[in-house]
């Protein structure tokens, strides 16, 4: 390393020889807020100062009580390592602490293991598959380590690159679902033997054909493409048959529906809802499991089961589920849900048929409670056989079920190594954000933003861009767009899809700024709404 | 060369105590004097670590914790250790100065560090010392520090993970890479 000096065994300082360098009032007396020092300057309260209060005065509403001080950022100033720092991996998540989980799972290395994700993505590591580093056998108790990114949010925080460089043309990834997967003993890395692999039955977001597999160099973030095929088997489910429309209920409350929790494990049973009015309501009604009930087992998953029955629960809105084979039977605790699609549709359902209700019953309900998303993953286990057959419940009221099944796809494919793969089209040129939007940038309240780098996701599709902002926004022809940047105090700016529909006759594009969590739901709740 | 004592784990109460600390000093940058009580000694020793006189550690250690103070408004807490921010903004400083004073970046490591590096590579050779250290030389800043804080420092992964904001798996496998880079340095 160039300017270095190497020095062996050089003396300690002990604590007390260290402390005596230490002087608060100091340091304190040379710090200078941002937000402070240009409150008092004498250029602030002369050129406009009452506009520009009540500018910050809006932002601060704008923005959900937050407290933003800086009237403009510090370029100067940044926490992430400079460019001289930053070679580490091309995996930079720009959030560490929102960085998509890792599920872990402890494998005996001298025996077959068959793993089920949360997402229901099913892969096996045969026996002696792992090795050390330097490729010796081991054996004993190995962790596997193992993350899927389905989304563009979760590309996002993640900070895995999505751009693919063929003979020197930079292409934007279309994804069908993306895995991370590495090894551990003791926490030195494995890795996995020569000849051996990895057989994966992976839980895709698509059943569009065209996909190719992918791997990741981390260090570089060169994507390459995989000699191999990838099987795709659509197991869709049958449709429920003779759906009707929900009856006018002004005379009763309406249901709240409650949003899927994609962390926890949900069934989609395709039942003839006749005999419970109250399933029928929503169009995309899946259940979740009540783990609060009993501990689930995701092995539930893969066992053929015979038959079902769904009855009323002992617990308030939850329903029993028992599923049944020849040799065992099972007993599942269950609530309705709607899925994160229809999420939407059905609040507006909802607020429809409570307007209604409250002209009818005259009563002064409380209004509905804004949804509140604490999930932190985006994946969902659901399940993915099939039971057909007639129902009946405890409570008499007869159910006919179509199906019981999950509109899953699998691919299925090999992996030759671990780390980050992923089931990609490259995005052809039309399909790339080729509108630009008007060179400003504002807030909502029409204050000049600087957007240095920004991501456009297109809502059609699976893919995200990370653009650098050179002369304005980027954003597609086709479909509904969404572009958002970080701000240096970690806040998330974003231009909601309404913003595209009209930008042709905006003189800006306005940029709503969230505290970065409440970024990140909006961003989901984006996603979800495609 | 001494281990650094490791707080990266708080429990849930320590962190919610620390929560606290930081909403008091945003308010009012004299309560600032508690993390800077809490932090000094840790902040100064990781930068003592990398540069050449105890006068160079003070001064940055002080740029440091007014970096921080300025740009307190904008931290947000995440449920980590306040320390994992000011070991991001001490990082920082070190490589400023380095970079733009042209100060000399400087590697301190003890006769013991050496020693269990060349356990873990296997090297027996009895000038094994100089041969780690002349593959340690050859080593870029970003190999060297994963070195320095994992071999000098004894940090954890997660902790190391969170200087260098990437995720504690990558900070595991690129750790292992860079020693097996020594290897092959010492053994082609």
């Amino acid at each position: 390393m160039e300017n270095t000096s190497y020095k062996k065994d050089r003396p300690q300082l002990s604590e007390n020889e260290i402390l005596k360098n230490k002087d608060f009032n100091a340091a304190l007396k040379n710090a200078a807020p941002k937000g402070n020092a240009f409150l008092k300057s004498i250029k602030y309260w002369g050129t406009g100062g009452v506009a520009t209060i009540a500018i910050i005065a809006s932002i601060y509403l704008f923005n959900n009580k937050t407290n933003i001080q800086n009237d403009s950022p510090n370029e100067n100033f940044t926490y992430q390592p400079t460019d001289g720092l930053s070679q580490l991996t091309a995996i930079k998540p720009p959030f560490l602490e929102h960085d998509i989980a890792y599920e872990v799972f402890e494998i005996d290395c001298s025996k077959d293991a068959q793993i089920i994700t949360k997402s229901g993505t099913i892969f096996s590591v045969a026996k002696n598959s792992l090795t050390d580093i330097e490729g010796n056998p081991i054996t004993g108790i190995a962790e596997i380590h193992y993350r899927e990114l389905r989304d563009p949010v979760d590309f996002f925080l993640s900070g895995i690159p999505m751009e693919y460089d063929s003979a020197g043309t930079t292409y934007t990834f279309e994804s069908a679902g993306m895995l991370d997967i590495k090894a551990f003993q003791n926490e030195a890395p494995l890795l996995l033997a020569e000849n051996k692999t990895i057989d994966f039955e992976f839980n895709s977001t698509t059943s569009d054909d065209g996909f190719n597999f992918y791997s990741l160099n981390e260090e570089t973030g060169v994507w390459s493409m995989e000699d191999q095929c990838i099987n795709v088997e659509n197991e869709e489910a049958p449709q429920t048959q003779n759906k009707t429309t929900a009856p006018s209920i002004a005379t009763q409350q309406p249901i709240t529906p409650i949003k899927q929790n994609k962390v926890k494990y949900s069934l989609n049973l395709a039942v003839n809802k006749t005999d419970y009015p109250e399933l029928e309501k929503y169009e995309g009604t899946i259940f979740e499991i009540n783990e609060s009930a009993e501990k689930f087992n995701p092995v539930v998953y893969k066992i053929q089961w015979e038959n079902a029955v769904l009855s009323d629960s002992k617990i308030k809105d939850n329903y029993t589920l028992k599923l049944t084979r020849e040799d065992s039977s099972i007993y599942l605790t269950v609530y309705p849900v709607v899925k994160d699609a229809y999420y939407k549709k059905a609040i507006a359902q909802y607020h429809k048929e409570m307007v209604a209700y409250k002209k009818n019953s005259n009563n002064n309900h409380d209004d509905f409670d804004a949804y509140e998303d604490d999930s932190d993953l985006s994946v969902s286990a659901e399940i993915n056989n099939e039971i057909t057959g007639v129902f009946y419940s405890n409570s008499k009221r007869r159910v006919t079920l179509a199906s019981v099944g999950f509109g899953a796809v699998r691919r299925t494919f090999r992996l030759a190594s671990l780390g980050v793969a992923n089931c990609d089209m490259i995005q052809p040129p039309m399909r790339l954000p080729n509108l630009i939007a008007k060179k400003k940038t504002v807030d909502k309240n029409g204050k000049d933003l600087k957007v240095k780098n920004y991501y456009v996701a297109n809502l059609q599709r699976n893919a995200i861009q990370s653009l650098t902002n050179t002369g304005g926004i980027k954003y597609y022809r086709r479909g509904e767009s969404v572009a958002w940047f970080v701000g240096e105090d970690g806040f998330i700016s974003i231009a909601h899809p309404k913003q595209f529909e009209n930008i042709k006759n905006a003189d800006a594009l306005q940029f709503h700024i969230y505290p970065t969590r409440q970024g990140i739901d909006v961003l989901r709740d984006l996603m979800a709404s495609k | 060369m001494n281990p650094q004592t490791s707080e990266h784990h708080f429990s849930a109460k320590q962190l919610s105590s620390e929560e606290g600390d930081i909403k008091r000093a945003k308010k009012d940058l004299k309560h600032f004097n508690v993390l800077y009580d809490r932090y000094y000694v840790r902040i100064f020793q990781y930068i003592y670590q990398r540069v050449q006189t105890e006068s160079q550690a003070a001064d940055i250690t002080s740029d440091t914790f007014i970096k921080a103070m300025e740009n307190l408004q904008s931290y947000k807490f995440m449920g980590v250790p306040f320390a994992s921010w000011l070991f991001r903004i001490a990082r920082n400083e070190v490589y400023l100065q380095h970079k733009k004073n042209s100060k000399i970046r400087q590697v301190n490591f003890s006769t013991d560090d050496i020693s269990h590096i060349a356990e873990e590579i296997e090297e027996v050779t009895k000038n094994r010392t100089m041969l780690v250290v002349d593959a340690i030389k050859d080593l870029n800043s970003e190999e060297t520090e994963l070195i320095e804080m994992k071999y000098f420092e004894k940090r954890s992964y997660a902790e190391i993970a969170s200087i260098l904001n990437i995720n504690e798996n990558n900070a595991k496998v690129k750790t292992f890479r860079v020693v097996q880079k020594l290897k092959a340095i010492i053994n082609p």
